[in-house]
């Protein structure tokens, strides 16, 4: 399992930076830089992908599994983390 | 109105029916598969998914005169297979419990 | 994502939306019963006490397995569970498979539960229901359990309530997936600070988006389990054998080989069970012997999956001697697409393929799906906020139901061990359950405001974590060191959970408090998450 965790660990990272770079979050925060386009999402998705790819053309679907369900916790931890604090709760 | 009435029919109870009905008939046509049990197997691992797709082809096929037509067409083949067998004569010696 | 013409996307809307609100707190007491669910046996673990690491299995059995089936009556040999009970001991149950006044297939026979030395402790007569059911000292993993799979509603109802709450996710998750016009683009978007209906309408989406494909999985698989026995089975035995269930079940779970009614002794079982724990890695979850008594007599066993795979393992002995005979599928004679496809609905609803690590995830999931759905009806209502206060009994059930549910459960856990020593567990866990929900219900309809109301549950929920622990203690519950020298990590562990868990809800409230005294006179509407 360790390599199911490796696996988490690298896609978690490359899901981190697409939060980060994410052009929607970013015009929500009215952040400047409108996020990156296009090319370095789509690496960025691929490096998030891989791993599991990688689990699952080496057979072992136990790890497979593992990494899709930990990734989908991850990226919503992520997006929970990179959302900003309400400072003075919402209006309205 | 006649017409939203049709799709809730068979979005409805008609899907719930004809599911149980292509379970049944699936039995009867699937093959058997490496261990003789496909056509045992499959039907009830593929329940839930064969009604869900009634439902949502009800729910969103434009035409209504479609989604019953292929609604009684599935109904009208699965019956037919559970009918005809069971008209069949029965063989003599069945397995005794 | 999937682009649907307007009237199409409004019915999707309507489908998703009623479908949520009609069935969505059922649906939630499933879902979050469900995620407690996964760590069931870890739960009896830890609330009975068992420190004992060595398993039953592992353990000589034959010559107490013998001497039990001398004393059984011969109709009664057909079948033998072979399982653990208690604290790692040795259960058996002696039987033969009927069809009942119902027209069910059920077992009957003699169930026996054996001392550490292989002695004949208890000696019972019954069904399946009476054997597997319910114990004081699995009372409350019982209690989940059953409340996910049933909601304590009676065979076949609550199966089909489960079921039919299961193809509502189904048609959830579908719908949800089909309105959803930017899934992808809006995945990273969270915006707390923005408009009730639009905040509420992220949370629930931005959740949702990422647990998709699970809710899809687990709907399935789960409904799944809720309309095999009850449906699908009696259907599919029709067509294919005129009703005869017990052909159907000998087709798809029969060992296959020549009957050999010869009487012969067992002889082999420690031997085969030695060399089945040596091929599948680790011990039996569970083992059963066919024809015991006789020369075509066979033990089965069932492991874990091992090595990567997904679905369990079984292995088949000559119960004679012990030879090992081959590797089965858990479905249908030799392997095949049917039974692979039957195989994983277990692993990948229980998330038990992969140890500590898969069960873990599939907690996790399991917590943000009952978000998703608590957040899903609390948008429903934002929706219709607008000045409406008809809404606002709907409103409050949802925060009773959100927070009290899993406070009801939590309490479970304290009546448990309150009442576990003197044996009245089985009445004072549902009991339990009954009057922190009566409390809960009482608290919704007494407070003052909703936010209020939620951040009151939250409390409580945070002080009962806390409380476990030690009350666990002081009822006779193993402390830390006892459980680590016998090897037994899972009590700590979940001690340690219990306490970290109480620490962050504790946290939270203590902060939004503090919060709130600073802000002073700003009405506070940020729903608790």
């Amino acid at each position: 399992m360790a390599l199911a965790i490796g696996a988490v660990v690298l896609s978690t990272a490359a899901l981190a930076l697409l939060c980060l770079v994410d052009p929607k979050r970013l015009r929500a925060l009215r952040r400047k830089g409108g996020g990156h386009g296009g090319g370095l999402r789509w690496v960025l998705v691929g490096v998030v992908v891989l791993p599991g790819l990688a689990l699952a053309l080496a057979g072992d679907g136990a790890a497979f599994m593992v990494w899709l369900g930990a990734i989908a916790l991850t990226g919503w931890f992520v997006t929970l983390a990179a959302s900003p604090r309400a400072q003075d709760g919402p209006q309205g | 109105m006649a017409r939203r009435w049709i799709r809730i029919a068979f979005a409805g109870p008609g899907a719930v029916i004809i599911a149980v009905v292509i379970m049944a008939g699936m039995a009867l046509w699937l093959p058997g598969g490496a261990a003789g049990i496909d056509n045992l197997v499959l039907p009830l691992v593929l329940a839930p998914l064969i009604w869900a797709a009634l439902f949502f082809h009800a729910c969103l096929d434009r035409s209504t005169a479609r989604v019953a037509a292929v609604a009684l067409v599935l109904l009208a083949i699965h019956g037919g297979l559970v009918a005809h067998k069971f008209l069949q004569p029965q063989p003599a010696a069945e397995t005794t419990p | 994502m999937i682009s649907l013409p307007q009237r199409e996307t409004k019915l999707m809307v309507a489908v998703h939306g009623w479908s949520g609100i009609l069935l969505g707190l059922l649906l939630y007491a499933v879902v979050v019963t469900g995620a407690a669910a996964v760590f069931a046996s870890e739960i009896g673990i830890w609330s009975a006490g068992h420190v004992g690491s060595r398993s039953a299995f592992a353990q000589p059995m034959a010559e107490a397995v013998r001497r039990a089936g001398e004393e059984t009556p011969a109709k009664y040999r057909e079948a033998v569970d072979l399982f653990e009970i208690g604290d790692h001991e040795l259960g058996a149950y002696f039987h033969h498979h009927e069809t009942d006044a119902e027209g069910n297939l059920i077992a009957r026979g003699i169930f026996y539960a054996f001392g550490p030395g292989g002695e004949i402790r208890e000696r019972r007569e019954g069904t399946d229901e009476d054997v597997y059911g319910a114990r004081n000292d699995n009372a409350l993993e019982h209690f989940l359990v059953d409340t996910h799979v049933r909601l304590h509603v009676p065979d076949p109802w609550g199966l089909l309530l489960t079921g039919i709450l299961g193809l509502a996710m189904l048609v959830a998750a579908i719908s949800g997936l089909l309105i959803h016009r930017h899934l992808f683009k809006d995945i990273f978007t969270l915006r707390r600070g923005a408009k009730p209906v639009l905040f509420n309408r992220d949370r629930h989406s931005v959740a949702g988006t990422w647990s998709l494909p699970f809710a899809f999985v687990l709907a399935f698989t789960g409904s799944f389990f809720s309309f095999y026995g009850t449906v699908g089975v009696p259907i599919v035995a029709m067509a294919a054998f005129g009703g005869d269930v017990e052909a159907l079940t000998e087709a798809v779970y029969g060992t296959p080989g020549k009957p050999d009614p010869r009487p012969e002794t067992a002889l082999g079982l420690d031997r085969a069970m030695a060399h089945a724990i040596q091929r599948a890695g680790d011990v039996p979850t569970f083992a059963a012997i066919e024809n015991f008594g006789r020369a075509d007599a066979k033990l089965t066993t069932y492991h874990a999956p091992a090595g990567g795979g997904l679905a369990p393992v079984s292995l088949v002995y000559d119960a004679t001697d012990g030879t090992f005979l081959q590797d089965k599928p858990l479905i249908g004679p030799t392997p095949s697409a049917g039974g692979t496809l039957a195989g994983i609905m277990s692993p990948l609803h229980f998330g038990n393929f992969a140890g500590m690590l898969s069960k873990a995830v599939w907690f996790g999931l399991g917590f943000a799906m009952s978000y998703v759905i608590y957040t899903g009806l609390r948008l429903w209502l934002a929706r219709r906020e607008a000045g409406s206060r008809s809404l606002e009994w709907l409103e409050r059930g949802v925060v009773v139901v959100g927070f009290g549910l899993p406070l009801a459960l939590l309490a479970c856990a304290g009546a448990f061990f309150l009442s576990m020593p003197a044996g009245t567990a089985l009445f004072w866990v549902p009991a339990g359950f009954l009057m922190v929900s009566a409390l809960a219900i009482g608290l919704g309809a007494a407070w003052r405001d909703v936010a209020g109301l939620a951040g009151a549950l939250e409390l409580a929920l945070g002080v009962v974590m806390l409380a476990l622990p030690p009350l666990r203690l002081i009822t006779g519950g193993p402390g830390w060191t006892t459980a680590l020298e016998a090897g037994q990590v899972i009590i700590p562990a979940l001690d340690l959970a219990l306490l970290l868990a109480a620490g962050w809800l504790l946290w939270r409230v203590f902060g939004r408090l503090g919060q709130r005294r600073s802000a002073q006179e700003h009405p506070v509407l940020q729903a608790a998450e």
